[in-house]
């Protein structure tokens, strides 16, 4: 892809800087700039130290070096100083001679020229020994000095001169740097503005007047602290802060791409996550479970939906054997950028194709990461979500099941053998039928058939027409040839299809057709044929209905049949009415007459056993051979019958698809040359960032356990991200206590969230930063207190002032200041839904597309191709790849959809009948209340009369209409809804 | 790039009408302009187009069937293709050279040869610049067709259109900067044109022909009147002042004001640009309005055309075609897998003379010297047969012509092989025709820089060359 040859007018320049230097630099600089770059892209896959031990060197000949350019290849000296008539390496890549050099495409005319150029000025070329794609290495140790790859420093709490400004400590390090700058803090902001911002921020829905009224109400030092205790356990604080995690997680429900496959058992991974905030799971577990809880608690259904982490990104829809190794590659670097992004604030990604430009990641660093993760797939596991549940009913069910089974297991023991030799000795003086009839164990069209005394079955009173009845039965005979069909003649019919499938009862072999041919049949106004066609608008039909019928069909070879069992299904279809009687027969005999003996299922099948085995017992025929014989002795049905009746009562565990990440894809992951698939350079093998690897043993501390075996690599990348002392644990504290504060104070301390690398920004307050990643590590890793340890700190309850500090701290990086700040776009919605009372809180399960359903925006199912567009216009991000501060942007695509949308319309008229007064005296007090609970205050003088004079004048000119005050009255509301103060909070 | 370029009269000008009061918002655009922070930035350089119309080929169309003439490809019909890797395209191809069912002539003074198909459009080829060696990396639609649209064969990144929303802005307060027209939403779905990472203010207004090009709640509640709702406006407007005046830093809150007076205004103004019933009959019929096979399409070009007219930056359409035959899918139309003569006799009667008509009233309106058409598929086709009739996908050489402002018409600029199997002449890939547009819309390729998660990404990522050869 890169192109290293520049327009001739920078060309020109660039020759004229180097004439400026000494003949020498001149020349080595020419080579830097154009000869090396071109050997690099073109040459260097075949022929240089690389392609030495990829064994891919072509001709002998390496170009990567300045002896062997000028020692040349097997067909002689490529190039001789100063000479461009001599040497062939110009004749190839000019193409002018039989080796057309390179062979994937002739090289642009410039870089000819330039290779031309460079051999007249005497092929300078600083080149010794092998020259190695990178050129300049990643200096660890000194990268290892960046302040976030550092351990957390322990830090002194600040002294400050306004002591009375101080909440929590948190406030001292805002405070010195803002006395530093001799800029005021701002004074704290009203009651019930903080009330407001309280609940947004933890709950993401205003306050009700109810908890308005409570709130303001108690006067007691520990009203806000009680507040933010009731908020941090409400089901909502999950589901707000699960929103800010999903977008740093790229989290989506379906593949993207082409077709954009939905991914149905998605949508746990959301859910595990609102359920491990709301239980304030320690942070690093809630991390190792996302990365390997598949391998730490198999099983468990929570810890495997946490995996959906890895899985979540992209995936094309469509793949060939041409793209799948991109394919891999792009969908493992969608997981290590994630994964970089998110929780290391790191941008991993940009060392695919090179060592990292600003970072100290080597490109090696990334392959050794994608190693680590080089087995993931993602794959659809049914797991049972309350293990527990389903195992008390299975204990139950086991209590009342164990005698009997003991009983019939007696039985099978002490009775049977002898009972059925018996039974065979009366059965061999029978002689043998040409049909059996077939005892189905269920027989159905929409309805049951009824099964009547002579085996045959009666069509349901209400069947409808063109129906299809199914019969299925399981047999021990092997070898069956073909079925008949017997109708009892009553009325008319036409059988338009007739189909046989067979299945092992084992279920490991699933139900596959059977090949029909027409065999016998006695009478035919259309043919039978015509009923085993695959249309089924032609069909058999008799010549008198009236008379009974039969027909067979033959399967066009015999069918083996299984060990333990066969299920055969016969699926009859009509057209117009069924059949109003009929009966089925299946033989194993070659002869299929019409009018032949018939002999009912049970005898035959015991008879087929008992022949078949001799009368032995041989255990995989037991439940067959008690079914048919318990038809013949009313001891066995004694035992058998409570038996069957509670086997059918056994529970199932609630087995739910989680798409979740699993260990099973094979293939080994390859250094690639550039990031490239097909240029790979070796195996790599699974690793870590060094600069985040501080043990003598380097990643052996986490992939082998001692002595010698090796870890689960997921498990040890889990280990490494999650290890205070000597792996990664220090950045992942730094990382996410940052994004709490951004989202509480609207910006990061570091203000990039994802990248804490040398491009991103550097934090506002180090060691502000410092103090509350250790207070994260002291509080076991758990969120809540660092929520609640920020939200009781003066600098979150400032009011939006502007003071001094405009022109010292415009951008209010050192927060003196607490500026407005706009809902989110679930926010908004979620608003709109609460305030008019429309809000469904059901927490988890499946989402929906729809957008006007009343559940939470976070049940908003994210399909890629399909986003909500509510979501959307309000800067929901794209789910593709991590994303650590939404962009705000005004567009009037919002504006539109707050004044013409129905959703917001008849959200403003719900609003309305809310509040709806009972007299005419009580609209200021309808249009107050409709100010508490839409902003969350009375509305001031001004506003009450404006509002008022505003509802009169839209009533009146709704003119006489009944319903013409409701009307104002949503308009009103609909105003509301459509002030910025309700979409922005102070 | 840091926040983009805008000069500094435009910035005193946005902060002087967004911080303090309103003044009048002449420089703002509609819908999803962002009206805090989009005034028109500067290009780097003197542009040659101001607008673009992208004529998106969906499905892949046959360069050896249209424009890449191939006699010794008609002369070898049947016979083995030498280096053919069956494994090329989507399925397996025969390895057997397939000849053009269509018969080809030579137009123009520049006698450029083009199939029996596109009679129309030959006739304006002396207008038309051909690159006939554009290649891809990837073999099916949907990366191919994100690579062309984004410069990267995979979703999440910004699309071109979003690019140059984003570096130039719109030319119109009333209308968007980047208008998408599709029918049937064509492989790829959203990531064709989805901003990425970009803010959402430079995603296109999609329209839906399925839908007659509504947008969306551009109509006021049932049972309001115009001058109901103005007056909800009015009595808004003058809560939202208050509170406004007494948090004046915040430019989103004075954005947000003027957000609604726009959406107010954008309920007449948005229509109009969209009526067609203003355009002669003539001029319609000309388009093939009147005709089943071309109103669709025809329609979307004409709209093209007075969306331009009126400003707007980008406008792309992705072609849908009025039958879908020879092994297409409705998102795919140009994908003749199984029956290349019935598959493009289908698509080029629903989109030849829409084309041309488009060129002729550009040009016949004084649009075509600031309006850059660009014509092209994700990808071409192979040679060789797919099954008897059909040919499959072709990441390796392509042909696309463009049109209009800057653009040295009559040229074609490199080669494939004699067969059309591989671009092999001054290959062009996706980066070069991204810094190729940019570059006439007076863009830097290497200067169009937006930083995201820590990296400074472009367009063209850190390729792209501008082809000179075409452009005049």
């Amino acid at each position: 892809m890169i192109r290293f040859y520049l327009t001739g007018l920078l060309l020109l320049l660039q020759l004229s800087i180097a004439q400026a230097q000494t003949p020498d630099a001149a020349g080595i600089a020419f080579f830097e700039q154009k000869i090396r770059p071109a050997l690099v892209e073109h040459c260097y896959q075949c022929h240089s130290a690389d392609a030495v031990k990829n064994k891919k060197l072509r001709g002998g000949l390496r170009l990567d070096t300045a002896e062997g350019i000028l020692k040349g290849g097997d067909s002689g000296p490529v190039i001789v100083a100063k000479k461009t008539t001599e040497g062939h390496l110009l004749q190839s890549i000019r193409y002018s001679s039989d080796s057309k050099m390179p062979p994937k495409g002739k090289l642009p005319a410039e870089v000819i020229a330039d290779f031309e150029k460079w051999i007249a000025m005497g092929a300078p070329d600083p080149r010794k020994g092998g020259d190695t794609q990178e050129a300049k290495k990643v200096d660890i140790a000194k990268g290892k000095t960046w302040w976030s790859f550092k351990p957390i420093a322990s830090v002194q709490l600040p002294k400050v001169k306004q002591e009375a400004w101080v909440k929590t400590p948190l406030d001292r390090f805002i405070l010195a740097k803002l006395e530093e700058k001799n800029i005021a803090p701002n004074g704290l902001v009203s009651k019930e503005k903080l009330l407001r911002r309280a609940y947004f921020d933890l709950v993401g829905l205003p306050p009700t007047p109810a908890e308005m009224d409570a709130f303001l109400k108690d006067s007691s030092p520990e009203a806000y602290s009680k507040l933010l205790d009731r908020l941090l356990e409400s089901q909502h604080y999950g589901e707000r802060w699960a929103r800010h995690w999903l977008d740093s997680v790229r989290f989506a429900e379906s593949s993207g791409y082409e077709f954009d496959g939905n991914r149905a058992g998605a949508f746990h991974y959301r859910d595990f996550v609102i359920k491990a905030l709301n239980q304030d799971m320690p942070y690093t577990e809630f991390v190792r479970q996302q990365i390997a809880g598949d391998h730490l608690s198999p099983n468990d259904f929570l810890a495997s939906s946490a995996t959906g982490f890895l899985v979540a990104g992209p995936y094309p829809g469509q793949t060939t054997a041409k793209t799948l190794d991109t394919i891999r590659s792009n969908h493992l670097d969608d997981m290590v950028s994630t994964l970089g992004s998110s929780m290391l604030g790191l941008s991993i990604g940009c060392a695919r194709c090179h060592d990292h430009k600003y970072d100290p990641i080597p490109q090696n660093d990334y392959y050794r990461l994608v190693a680590a993760l080089g087995r993931t797939d993602s794959m659809d596991r049914k797991l049972d979500p309350n293990p527990e549940v389903y195992a008390k009913a299975k204990a139950a069910f086991d209590l009342v099941m164990n005698p009997l089974k003991a009983a019939k297991e007696k039985f099978e023991r002490n009775e049977l053998p002898t009972r059925l030799e018996l039974m065979w000795e009366k059965q061999q003086s029978e002689t043998p039928s040409e049909w059996i009839r077939i005892e189905a164990l269920e027989a159905k069209g929409k309805l049951p058939l009824l099964l009547q005394p002579d085996g045959s079955y009666l069509a349901p009173e209400k069947s409808e027409k063109n129906e299809t009845f199914t019969f299925t039965t399981q047999t021990l005979i092997k070898n069956v040839t073909g079925i008949k069909l017997d109708t009892i003649g009553v009325g008319d019919f036409n059988v338009a299809e007739i189909t046989v499938t067979a299945a092992s009862k084992d279920g490991k072999t699933k139900a596959a057709p059977v090949k029909l041919k027409p065999g016998l049949v006695t009478s035919e106004k259309t043919k039978l044929a015509l009923a085993i066609d695959g249309d089924k608008k032609t069909g058999w039909s008799p010549v008198d209905p009236k008379e009974n019928q039969e027909a067979v069909l033959a399967f066009e070879k015999p069918l083996a049949g299984f060990d333990g069992g066969t299920v055969l299904t016969v699926a009859i279809s009509f057209i117009n009415d069924p059949i109003k009687q009929m009966a089925l027969a299946f033989t194993n005999s070659a002869t299929m007459g019409l009018k032949g003996k018939i002999a009912p299922q049970h005898l035959e099948e015991l008879r087929s056993v008992l022949n078949q085995d001799q009368g032995e017992w041989n255990g995989k025929n037991s439940d067959l051979i008690f079914r048919w014989y318990n038809n013949l002795d009313p001891e066995a049905t004694k035992v058998f019958t409570p038996f069957e009746m509670q086997a059918k009562l056994e529970p199932m565990p609630n087995l739910l698809s989680v798409f979740s990440a699993t260990s099973g894809r094979g293939g080994d992951v390859h250094f690639l040359i550039r990031g490239e698939v097909d240029r790979k350079n070796g195996v790599a093998a699974p690793g870590f960032i060094q600069v985040l690897m501080n043990d003598k043993d380097q990643e052996k501390r986490w992939t082998v356990k001692p002595p010698a075996v090796a870890t689960e690599p997921r498990i040890a990348l889990a280990n490494w991200l999650t290890d205070l002392e000597a792996g990664a644990g220090q950045l992942l504290a730094r990382v996410i206590v940052n994004r709490i504060w951004q989202h509480h104070l609207g910006k990061g301390l570091v203000a990039t969230p994802n990248d804490f690398g040398v491009q991103g920004d550097a934090p506002s307050h180090p060691e502000l930063l410092e103090f509350l990643a250790g207070e994260l590590i002291k509080n076991n890793w758990k969120l809540k207190p660092i929520h609640k340890l920020i939200m009781q700190s003066a600098v979150y309850q400032e009011n939006g002032d502007l003071q001094d500090g405009m022109k010292l701290d415009p951008a209010n990086r050192l927060f003196w200041r607490k500026a407005p700040s706009r809902l989110e776009a679930e926010t908004i919605r979620d608003s709109v839904l609460a305030v008019s009372a429309t809000l469904d809180p059901k927490p988890f399960g499946e989402g929906s597309l729809d957008p006007n359903t009343p559940r939470k925006s976070i049940y908003l199912t994210v399909k890629r191709s399909q986003m909500v567009s509510m979501m959307a216009m309000f800067d929901a991000p794209e789910p593709i790849q991590s994303i650590g501060e939404r962009s705000v942007t005004t567009v009037p695509t919002q504006t539109l959809a707050f004044l013409n949308s129905p959703f917001v319309r008849t959200r403003a008229e719900k609003l309305a009948q809310r509040v709806k007064p009972k007299s005419a005296a009580e609209v200021p007090a309808s249009i107050a209340e409709a100010y508490r609970i839409a902003l969350t205050r009375n509305p001031t003088e001004i506003e009450a009369s404006r509002m008022l004079a505003f509802l009169n004048a839209q009533a009146a000119s709704y003119g006489t209409s009944p319903t013409a005050m409701d009307q104002a009255l949503s308009d009103v509301c609909h105003v509301l809804l459509c002030l910025n103060e309700f979409v922005f909070v102070d | 790039m840091k926040p983009p370029i805008i000069s500094l009269p435009m910035r005193r000008r946005f902060l002087k009408d967004t911080g303090m009061g309103l003044g009048s918002l002449a420089l703002s655009s509609l819908l999803n302009q962002e009206t805090s922070a989009a005034s028109p930035q500067q290009p780097h350089f003197a542009p040659k187009a101001k607008s673009v119309i992208w004529l998106f080929m969906t499905g892949g169309p046959s360069h050896v069937d249209l424009f890449d003439y191939k006699p010794e490809l008609q002369r070898r019909d049947g016979q083995a293709l030498a280096g053919a890797d069956p494994k090329t395209g989507f399925f397996t191809t025969s390895g057997k050279c397939l000849k053009s069912p269509f018969s080809f002539k030579q137009y123009g003074k520049s006698g450029t040869w083009v199939s029996e198909l596109l009679p129309q459009t030959a006739q304006h080829v002396d207008d038309l610049a051909f690159i006939h060696s554009c290649y891809t990396s990837q073999n099916n639609h949907a990366p191919a067709g994100i690579e062309l649209s984004a410069g990267v064969n995979r979703p999440g990144y910004p699309s071109l259109g979003s690019w140059v929303n984003y570096g130039l802005g719109s030319m119109n307060e009333n209308l968007p900067a980047f208008v998408v027209m599709h029918g049937p939403k064509p492989r790829g779905d959203d990531n064709l044109w989805a901003p990425g990472f970009l803010p959402k203010n430079y995603q296109p207004i999609t329209l839906d022909a399925g839908r007659r090009e509504e947008i969306a709640n551009l109509v006021r509640p049932a049972g309001q009147s115009d001058s109901q709702q103005r007056a909800q406006l009015d009595i808004l407007k003058q809560l939202n002042q208050a509170h406004q005046d007494s948090r004046p830093q915040e430019a989103n809150l004075a954005a947000r004001i003027q957000a609604f007076e726009l959406a107010y205004r954008m309920q007449s103004a948005a229509p109009e640009a969209m009526d067609l019933r203003q355009e002669p009959q003539q001029l319609q019929q000309r388009y093939g309005l009147d005709k089943p096979e071309t109103a669709s399409f025809g329609r979307q070009c004409l709209l093209a055309r007075r969306l331009v007219e009126r400003g707007v930056r980008f406008v792309q359409i992705f072609s849908s075609s009025s039958r879908i035959s020879g092994g297409a899918v409705a998102d795919v139309p140009w994908d003749g897998h199984d029956n290349i003569d019935q598959n493009h006799r289908d698509c080029a009667a629903t989109n030849d003379q829409p084309v041309a008509a488009l060129l002729a009233d550009l040009k016949q309106r004084g649009l075509f010297d600031s309006t850059l058409v660009i014509w092209g598929g994700e990808f071409g086709r192979t040679p060789d047969s797919q099954g008897s009739k059909g040919r499959d996908h072709n990441p390796h050489a392509h042909t696309m012509w463009l049109a209009g402002a800057g653009i040295k018409g009559g040229t074609h600029y490199g080669k494939t092989d004699d067969f059309g199997y591989k671009a092999v002449e001054n290959r062009v890939g996706v980066n070069d025709i991204h810094a190729t547009i940019l570059h006439l819309l007076g863009l830097d390729h290497t200067k169009l820089t937006y930083r995201f998660n820590g990296r400074d990404f472009r367009l063209t990522d850190v390729a792209g060359q501008v082809v000179r050869e075409i452009i005049a």
